[in-house]
């Protein structure tokens, strides 16, 4: 059995809506899981999406379910945070992804035009945490000699992006509905 | 109990509002980082019971009104809040 996560803050869709007894269901489950619409679903938040969202990371899913909420979570009226068990192989019409997998197998070859950014090694600290490390990511590029081209800031794709924020948030992606008998608990927490 | 800093917006000039309506304040954990904020708002002059859910580094929100023009304004309103809240909180050094 594999184990992963999911939150659900307060008042939310997930929150009013018990997993246990419907399983989780993608809000687009007809669209096709290309990569990019993953990516996406990822870097942008794409709402219409087929996937579902889990981590392997408790206390990423922690983190979602007390700050994304639309209320703060009480002991009476507390965040969720799913656990979810699936076998291998899994349930029938339910495909998980690894989005490092498959972004990687996607990416372009050493000699196309680069995924990778062109800043300072720091520059990554500003992927992974934008707001916090936002002078990191918007720290101009050093350009290589003679220079005296325009400044910007690095190049960031989304294909990196994705990356970052898959490792990240330890995000597996779910295609397809997972079945209420894999959701074994649904912790409160406040 | 998870323990929360509240951040007024109410008078940032930076923070958009429209005639319906006005963000009031932003609530973030107090002693960690995370992605998300819930920032609470007046709508029609009255204050809604339900935050809306900003993640800072996508700069969007992910919660949407049925109302067209007032979704429109939040979807315009999520990266100017998301910037004012990172200054207010990170101020940082490349150093």
């Amino acid at each position: 059995m594999a184990v992963f996560y999911r939150g659900a803050g307060v008042n939310t869709y997930w929150h009013n809506n018990d997993a246990r007894i419907s399983g989780f269901i993608p809000l687009s489950s007809g669209t096709t899981a290309t990569v990019n619409c993953l990516m996406d679903h990822i870097v942008y938040g794409t709402v219409s999406s087929p996937f579902v969202s889990l981590t392997r990371s408790y206390g990423v899913a922690w983190d979602y379910a007390v700050n994304a909420g639309r209320q703060r979570p009480t002991p009476n009226n507390p965040a969720y945070v799913y656990r979810i068990e699936i076998s291998n192989p899994p349930p029938i019409n339910l495909t998980l992804l690894d989005p490092i997998k498959f972004v990687a197998q996607n990416l372009p070859s050493a000699l196309d035009p680069p995924y990778q950014h062109d800043g300072m090694p720091s520059f990554l600290l500003g992927v992974v945490d934008p707001i916090g490390n936002v002078k990191h990511r918007s720290a101009p590029y050093t350009q290589p000699p003679p220079g005296g081209g325009a400044s910007r800031p690095p190049n960031l794709t989304t294909e990196l992006e994705a990356l970052v924020k898959a490792l990240r948030d330890a995000e597996i992606l779910a295609v397809g509905t997972i079945p209420a008998s894999c959701i074994t608990a649904r912790y409160p927490i406040y | 109990m998870a323990q929360y800093r509240e951040i007024n917006l109410k008078k940032e000039k930076t923070v958009p509002s429209s005639a319906s309506i006005q963000f009031v304040k932003a609530e973030v954990p107090a002693d960690y980082r995370s992605p998300f904020a819930m920032v609470w708002y007046v709508r029609k002059g009255k204050e809604e019971k339900d935050a809306l859910r900003l993640d800072m580094d996508k700069r969007i929100f992910l919660d949407h009104l049925d109302d067209k023009e007032d979704e429109e304004f939040i979807r315009r309103s999520a990266p100017e809040i998301a910037s004012y809240l990172g200054s207010v909180l990170y101020a940082t050094d490349v150093s």
